[in-house]
């Protein structure tokens, strides 16, 4: 498999106050060349340490790291032209205004300034050129950033956490900005933490907890192996839920409770409105719960006690049909 | 509109990946930053009032009115030395009689001479006079506002977090360091030419404006102890030093109010109380302000306590030009090697 990015082993301990905090832990991942790399894991599990490794913000401790097969950050200096990259949230001159922020970085990479132009109308940003950064709103400062990434028309762009703050209709422009980069045979580096967002583009992911790789792949690799890690569910809903619990459990399914419904183990749906047909009790709703990259992050990371509260929550919603 | 943020083919219609920036290229990109900066402006304005106002206070001191009221005064004192000389030696007498000491002097010869026109600041109005006088009293504001350019040149680069995107375009770190350096110097050295350049040319004016008629009897101008140009190169070179002064300790320290609170922290607590307190004034000797003084006044002394066989005592010592430049120039390089060090070495976050 031809790689965009590797990592090997890659550690790094951050040193604060007297304490120490390993960040990332005998990391090593792949990520394909072309299409959207997911990269998941829950806030604190290294991700964006990973990222500033790769662009050599930050030194790592021990291992390597690849980027278009050349190992970085040593080797830097002759990819870098080739990665356009979004740490965090988008950090630029606030007094300047937004075309005078991407003429210095243009000139910083020797583009020329006609390039300025394309990339600010390429992100619709044309009219607002002369505005002051500090005035953008935070959509606006994302669009400004990707205008920057394409200053340098990279064929790995990295974005850390693009939606952070965005309204709904900014993430699906980022989302589909994403899309269209990865159509474009670019390769695609998306960290986030909001999963079902990242599933909705991406071909392959990699997740990590507590620094270290957990699993990798295909995201439809992964969503079968969540699926085959337990039985098929069911989601049912039924006018008394309790009785309907003591028929199907007395029937031999495997029922748990969610928020009023019941979630059901089973192969096969018919065989449960069967049962519960049978002892007078009829079925006002019926959804096969389908593996979602959520449960499978979930399923993943529950051993570890990575995941916050509202992820386990909407584990629980899901039915974490892995778990 | 779209939904992507990005036209669908946004590759570059140049139709050719970046080539890369030269070092001087780099340079120039950092220059344009600074000089776009709002505290760059506000550092040129700054100089740009304080040189009207040092040139106001010249032309005001040396209007002929003034020249002319002093010279009245002069005459007057002149005219009244014999009388107060004459006085004093009565009194002397009448001192000897009651006391019958025939050795007590009033020093009443001294008190019947008046000073000389030159002790007495009396003299034709001339730029280069003038100039000098400003740009020696300039010079160590010059290299605070150097400082404070550099540092906050590099400082607000941490502190918007816009340091990070940079190293995603350019990441060798000793270069794009080296860049923020060299215009912070370039920036530094710039506000100090224009602040000399000005000074300059409002000391020609007030030299004319302020040319005296024939009336005025004046004694010739003293000859300045050096051109003036060796005085304005001392004076750029020290506000180029301060400036990259400022940015190393912006890379250091990441922050311009960091930056600032150490050198106000450093000119109040080292300069001003531990050079003075210990060691009975010897540490004057490494002082920053002392050694700056004697870079742009050739020399300078202060006193320190000297030990004999006997006793001690305090004397004057001599701070040599050489000795200036060679201790300001090593602290240059001393602070430039642990900002790239630091720079080069710690994390980006």
């Amino acid at each position: 498999m031809d790689v965009a990015v590797r990592t090997v082993n890659l550690r790094k301990t951050y040193l604060s106050r007297g304490s120490r905090r390993v960040a990332v832990t005998g990391l090593s991942m792949a990520v394909p060349l072309g299409g959207v790399h997911g990269f998941l894991g829950p806030n604190g599990s290294g991700k964006t340490t990973t990222i500033r490794m790769l662009l050599g913000l930050v030194r790592a401790d021990s291992g390597t790291a690849e980027v278009f097969g050349e190992a970085v950050p040593k080797r830097l200096p002759h990819v870098i032209d080739r990665v356009g990259a979004i740490v965090e949230s988008p950090k630029f001159f606030p007094a300047f205004t937004a075309r005078q922020n991407l003429v210095l970085l243009a000139g910083a990479i020797g583009s020329p300034r006609q390039r300025v132009d394309e990339v600010l109308e390429a992100t619709h940003l044309r009219d607002r050129g002369r505005d002051r950064y500090a005035g953008f709103s935070l959509g606006m400062k994302q669009r400004l950033a990707i205008a920057a990434t394409l200053l340098k028309d990279p064929d790995l762009l990295i974005f850390d956490e693009p939606t952070n703050g965005l309204d709904p209709a900014g993430i699906r422009e980022v989302r589909d900005t994403m899309k269209s980069l990865g159509a474009q045979g670019k390769t695609v580096l998306v960290s986030s933490h909001i999963l079902a967002e990242v599933e909705q583009v991406a071909d392959t992911v990699s997740i990590i907890g507590h620094g270290s790789l957990l699993a990798e792949g295909r995201v439809s690799d992964i969503l079968g192996g969540a699926g085959a890690a337990g039985a098929a569910q069911v989601r049912v809903g039924v006018a008394s839920p309790d009785r309907a619990a003591e028929v199907l459990a007395a029937d031999g399914f495997t029922v748990t409770r969610d928020d009023g419904y019941l979630v059901v183990g089973t192969d096969d749906p018919a065989a449960v409105t069967r049962s519960l047909a049978g002892h007078g009790l009829y079925v006002a709703e019926l959804v096969p719960v389908r593996p979602d990259l959520e449960s499978a992050f979930l399923a993943l990371t529950a051993d570890e006690g990575l995941g916050s509260d509202a992820d386990r929550a909407a584990g629980r919603r899901t039915g974490a049909g892995a778990a | 509109m779209s939904n992507t943020l990005v036209s669908p083919d946004s590759r570059p219609r140049t139709d050719r990946r970046p080539q890369g920036t030269s070092l001087a290229g780099l340079v120039g990109v950092e220059l344009r930053r600074l000089w776009w900066r709002r505290l760059t402006k506000v550092a040129v304005v700054a100089v740009v009032l304080f040189t009207g106002a040092s040139v106001y206070n010249a032309y005001s001191q040396s209007s002929p009115e003034r020249i002319a009221q002093q010279l009245d005064e002069y005459r007057i004192l002149q005219q009244q030395a014999p009388r107060i000389a004459e006085e004093c030696r009565q009194q002397q007498a009448v001192e000897r009689d009651r006391s019958g000491d025939q050795s007590i002097d009033f020093g009443c010869d001294e008190q019947g001479q008046t000073p000389t026109l030159e002790q007495m600041g009396l003299a034709l109005p001339v730029a280069d006079t003038i100039t000098d006088g400003i740009a020696r009293t300039s010079s160590l504001l010059l290299a605070f506002v150097a400082l404070l350019l550099g540092a906050s040149f590099v400082g607000a680069e941490f502190s918007t977090g816009s340091m990070g995107l940079w190293l995603t375009f350019q990441p060798r770190r000793l270069r794009v360091a080296s860049t923020k350096l060299v215009a912070a110097a370039v920036g530094g050295a710039a506000v100090a030419v224009l602040c000399l350049v000005l000074t300059n040319l409002g000391a020609r004016m007030v030299a004319v404006v302020n040319r005296p008629g024939s009336d005025l009897d004046l004694p010739p101008v003293p000859a300045l102890g050096e051109p003036l140009v060796v005085l304005g190169l001392r004076i750029v070179a020290l506000a180029l030093g301060a400036g990259i002064v400022g940015a190393a300790l912006g890379l250091v320290l990441r922050h311009t109010a960091a930056v600032v609170g150490v050198v106000l922290g450093f000119a109040v607590v080292v300069e001003g109380i531990v050079m003075q307190a210990f060691l009975q004034g010897r540490l004057q000797r490494w002082s920053v302000l002392k050694n700056i003084e004697a870079f742009i006044e050739r020399g300078t002394s202060y006193f320190a306590e000297t030990c004999g066989p006997t006793s001690c005592e305090f004397t004057q010592q001599t701070l040599s030009y050489t000795h200036g430049w060679v201790f300001l120039s090593s602290v240059l390089l001393l602070v430039v090697l642990v900002g790239l060090v630091a720079f080069r070495r710690r994390d980006v976050t």
